[in-house]
């Protein structure tokens, strides 16, 4: 029985759920939550924020099952939801006036760091895990979430172009002019470490 | 040819395998001879390798207990009749709080106006005021002056009574003149 459920797509999974099959339901969740969070953790730059985001991403997947049109893919309107709530979150950190400083003071407490960051282990032999994320968090909205579903989310051009509604030649120059901003920010980054 | 520009705008496209067979051609060409596009180009795989190797987090052991309790916590919530003006505990987006702040300026505020609101004179509506020069017109007896008098004279009063009706037009009169006296003059005068 599991792996008959395995099997199948998430489309049909929500259109089970859809017909009251909360199984499906619970299907999905396990299936999307550890993706949402690595989305919404790289966005926010917080862990404890983005679980609670996270679980209403999934709380609305469950009260508003019948938004869903089979037309899109489940993954883009899941992401759509979680990218929108991520943003409405930095929305209410701004009115709260929240200062960068601060955010960066939260991040150090809240975020799980590994280990290995610690004792200044190196992605790709270049930056700590923190260096990065703290590169990602210095780009402009419509760039991070861009580079984030990309690299870090590995999703589709065409994919990233319906979550954020812009045309694919948009999504294209995002992605790109980000990447070019983390690369001359990270190569600032390790000559002052030198 | 592809010139820096073309180029570092295709970094990411080319990486991502994006570009024509052609346009790969060109690009290859450009960053062999550009140490500048080469480097930077060097520097974004870096980056995209680094993104791609971040280590992948995972939720917390209570997460789906949280959502199921957060699930429940809604299911059991009555259905909001103004689901639409108090959608999540905000007045159309205010906060209750700032809402009432608002309401209360606007009340503080229409309450000033009407106050400042000059009374007008209720005789103005209630009350015509008479005008004797349409008396006049309307009766043939008091006319009967005017049909005495020259024709020059007649010319003049005929425009001081047309200037006096005007006057009488502006002033907001309910009752209707009686017009059958100057047809009467005008037929006079031809």
């Amino acid at each position: 029985m599991a792996n008959e459920q395995f099997t199948y797509t998430d489309e049909e999974l929500i259109r089970r759920f859809q017909e009251g099959d909360e199984q499906a339901y619970t299907e999905l969740v396990n299936r999307y939550r550890n993706k949402l969070i690595n989305f919404v953790v790289r966005f926010l730059g917080d862990i404890n924020d983005a679980e609670d985001i996270v679980q209403d991403t999934l709380l609305k997947l469950y009260t508003h099952k019948h938004f869903y049109r089979s037309i899109a893919k489940f993954s883009t309107w899941i992401y759509t939801i979680a990218s929108n709530m991520a943003k409405t979150e930095l929305r209410k950190r701004k009115r709260h006036k929240v200062s960068f400083l601060s955010q960066i003071g939260r991040e150090e407490k809240d975020y799980d760091i590994p280990t290995e960051d610690k004792s200044g282990a190196l992605i790709e032999g270049q930056y700590t895990e923190l260096e990065i994320q703290r590169a990602i968090q210095n780009l402009p909205l419509h760039f991070r979430t861009a580079v984030i579903l990309r690299d870090i989310q590995e999703l589709s051009y065409e994919e990233i172009s319906k979550i954020l509604d812009v045309p694919l030649g948009t999504v294209k120059s995002r992605i790109n002019r980000a990447r070019i901003q983390l690369q001359q920010e990270l190569k600032d980054v390790k000559k002052n470490r030198r | 040819m592809m010139n820096c520009y073309e180029c570092q705008d295709k970094i990411s496209e080319y990486i991502d395998k994006q570009l024509s067979l052609t346009q790969i051609k060109e690009f290859d060409e450009h960053i062999s001879n550009c140490s500048q596009c080469s480097e930077m180009h060097e520097g974004v795989l870096t980056i995209v390798a680094a993104l791609n190797k971040l280590p992948k987090l995972t939720v917390s052991e209570n997460f789906n207990h949280n959502l199921k309790r957060k699930i429940e916590t809604v299911s059991s919530r009555p259905a909001r009749r103004f689901s639409k003006v108090f959608y999540g505990r905000h007045l159309w987006g205010f906060e209750p709080k700032y809402a009432f702040a608002f309401v209360t300026a606007v009340v503080a505020i229409v309450v000033l106006a009407v106050s400042l609101i000059p009374e007008k004179s209720p005789q103005t509506f209630t009350q015509p005021i008479p005008n004797p020069t349409i008396n006049q017109f309307s009766d043939p007896v008091k006319n009967k002056n005017i049909r005495s008098v020259t024709t020059g004279e007649k010319e003049m009063l005929v425009s001081e009574q047309e200037e006096d009706s005007i006057s009488t037009r502006e002033k907001p009169i309910r009752q209707k003149p009686d017009l059958k006296g100057k047809i009467r003059l005008v037929k006079d005068k031809k």
